[in-house]
């Protein structure tokens, strides 16, 4: 059916599988943390890649350098920053005082998880990306009381929904550069990946109703759902018509902030009536009042401000961003070659990274300051710097193992064919019935690589032409592709990792996907189905 | 600290350690320097499961209250 330099065998195909299968059983079956599981799992793939896909050695060493710089200027520059933030906060007993402030916004328990995992998620991937959303919200969440688990799932289901056009769409834009659509068929597509999304979005919120109570919570939650999900994924449908760059962002932020305005309705300008275990027991009957000693709720949040700040100022400000995009780091990396003649090209400047207009860097700035502003105030007691550090070190050394051997073994699956040839097999062996599966290629990109982007650079143009060979609708196929692969970063290792990091679960990320999976794989299958009868 | 995140950030040096070899070597395409570079990545990558593996052959530790 389609052209390709590997032979697309059932004997490759499977030996590219195997991986995959035994990562998800180390990691859900045996409870495996990801440093650990993500490691073995590393071996395994080496030995496919030399073994079935002849991988030379000077290849397999330049796509493990590859996999290491990707993690740490992807991922761990992100993690690093968002657990420091956490441990400043937490030093300053910040959380407290925060979830206090937030009982005054609304009382009522079920909107302030849909306020934080996600209203205020959603609005930071519509700007900054790059698992900040995950990041930061995980510990907000609980700080506001949420058990830790729960709260690494409300924020990962949460955020995912924003991630095409989020980052000012920069995944949206893409997927329009790797298939060269014209404008009329971007605006198409824009309208089924938007369509898919608004699905996706108004899952997210029935997901965190259905967590927090069941049944009775979705009741009590419908109105939030229903006026968020209005904003957030209707406003991304029909402002991706208008402006496809910054409709992501629009829509986030007018879903965040309608939150305050339904703290005040009387559906939930009192407290839930839903009973719920999702919440630490003693913070249930806590109040909201503030002792006068006590650090306000504005002073608190006073690094968050921060890094909203510096976010907005720097990333929607195009002459600053400009000026501050032009130093760039990157690595030059020569063309790789497989026996089976899989080539990748030379990059003369691969994984660059922009030091000064980066989401990490504003974290770690906003931690910074918020240990400058906590300390001067007197939050922060004799030997607070040390104790910081040493619980930071303790949550950075085995994030930086998992993620080093996750993104490792990604790039080389990626850069030696296994990836290419998982996708190619689908669509070889399913032939017509592949608009059923194509949103499941999405999620294995984003699977794989962590990135609604770069899954949409690593499978776009396939998906495209898998929609010629059966003669589907390519706007509707590309629209499954960016959506599935956005609610594919809710099952991503490195995303699921960034949570468990940030709120002290490293090596709980199973527990995670055994949640997340449903709603990824499910959505998936909805989307499927409805590829089918449009397509 | 405990000793096996000591242990991990010895993994994790190996595994950065090894990355100059691996991109010398495997531009220059001198295999000696990328076999010394996979060698260093290898012993890296291998400390976190064999420590899961002789870990899980102990007794099991209640999970941290928190967690719950």
């Amino acid at each position: 059916m389609l052209d390709f330099a590997v032979p697309i065998t059932l004997g490759n195909w499977i030996l590219a599988f195997i991986p995959i299968v035994i990562l998800l059983a180390l990691l859900v079956g045996f409870r495996w943390g990801a440093a650990e599981a993500g490691a073995l799992t590393w071996f395994i793939v080496v030995l496919v890649a030399v073994f079935a896909y002849k991988t030379p050695l000077n290849t397999l060493a330049l796509e493990t350098v590859k996999g290491v710089w990707s993690a740490v200027f992807s991922i761990l520059v992100v993690v690093w920053p968002a657990i420091l933030i956490y441990e400043v906060t937490h030093e300053a007993g910040a959380f407290d005082p925060f979830r206090k402030g937030m009982e005054r916004v609304t009382p009522n328990r079920l909107l302030q998880i849909m306020a934080f995992a996600w209203g205020f998620a959603g609005f930071l991937q519509g700007v900054t990306g790059f698992g900040v959303p995950v990041a930061i919200c995980a510990p907000l969440l609980v700080g506001i009381g949420v058990k830790p688990l729960q709260a690494v799932i409300f924020a990962l289901i949460g955020h995912a929904w924003n991630n095409t056009f989020g980052t000012i769409a920069v995944a949206w834009l893409a997927l329009k550069d790797v298939t060269q659509i014209s404008g009329a068929e971007a605006a198409l597509t824009a309208l089924y990946a938007g369509a898919f999304m608004w699905l996706f979005n108004f899952v997210c919120g029935i997901t965190i109703c259905w967590m927090y109570g069941k049944a009775k919570a979705i009741k009590e939650g419908l109105p939030a759902v229903l006026i968020i999900s209005i904003l957030q994924g209707g406003g991304t449908l029909i402002l991706s018509q208008w402006n496809d760059v910054v409709n992501g962002f629009i829509a986030g932020t007018m879903g965040f902030l309608i939150i305050f305005v339904l703290g005040r309705t009387n559906w939930y300008n009192k407290p839930s009536s839903v009973e719920t275990d999702v919440f630490v027991d003693d913070v249930i009957a806590e109040g909201g009042e503030t002792a006068e000693d006590e650090m306000g709720f504005h002073l608190a949040f006073s690094p968050y401000y921060i890094l909203l700040t510096l976010t907005l100022g720097i990333l929607l400000i195009a002459p600053i961003k400009n000026a501050l995009s032009v130093w760039k780091w990157s690595i030059p990396f020569p063309e790789t070659v497989t026996g089976h003649g899989f080539v990748n090209p030379e990059a003369a400047a691969y994984g660059a990274f922009t030091p000064l207009a980066h989401g990490a860097t504003f974290l770690l700035a906003s931690a910074l300051i918020g240990y400058m502003i906590y300390s001067s105030k007197g939050y922060i007691k004799a030997g607070g710097m040390g104790r910081i550090m040493g619980r930071t070190i303790e949550k950075c050394i085995p994030a930086t193992i998992a993620m080093v051997s996750l993104t490792a073994l990604s790039v080389l699956m990626r850069d030696t064919g296994q990836a290419a040839v998982l996708a190619y097999g689908v669509g070889t062996a399913t032939g017509g019935f592949y608009a059923f599966m194509s949103p499941f290629v999405g999620i294995l990109g984003a699977f794989m690589t962590g990135s609604n982007t770069a899954a949409n650079i690593l499978f776009g143009s396939f998906q495209q032409t898998a929609a010629q060979v059966i003669g589907a609708d390519e706007a509707v196929i590309l629209g499954a592709q960016t959506a599935a692969a956005a609610a594919g970063n809710t099952i991503a290792p490195g995303n699921v990792l960034l949570g468990t990091t940030t709120v002290g679960l490293l090596g709980r990320e199973g527990d995670v996907l055994r949640v997340t999976m449903v709603v990824a794989l499910g959505l998936a299958a909805v989307i499927g189905i409805a590829v089918m009868f449009v397509a | 600290m405990s000793k096996k995140i000591k242990t991990l950030i010895f993994a994790a040096v190996l595994c950065f350690a090894a990355t100059p070899f691996l991109y010398i070597g495997g531009q220059s395409e001198g295999s000696g320097l990328s076999m010394v570079g996979l060698a260093l990545f290898c012993v890296g990558m291998a400390i976190a499961p064999i420590q899961q593996m002789t870990a899980s052959k102990e007794p099991e530790q209640a999970p941290p209250a928190a967690d719950k």
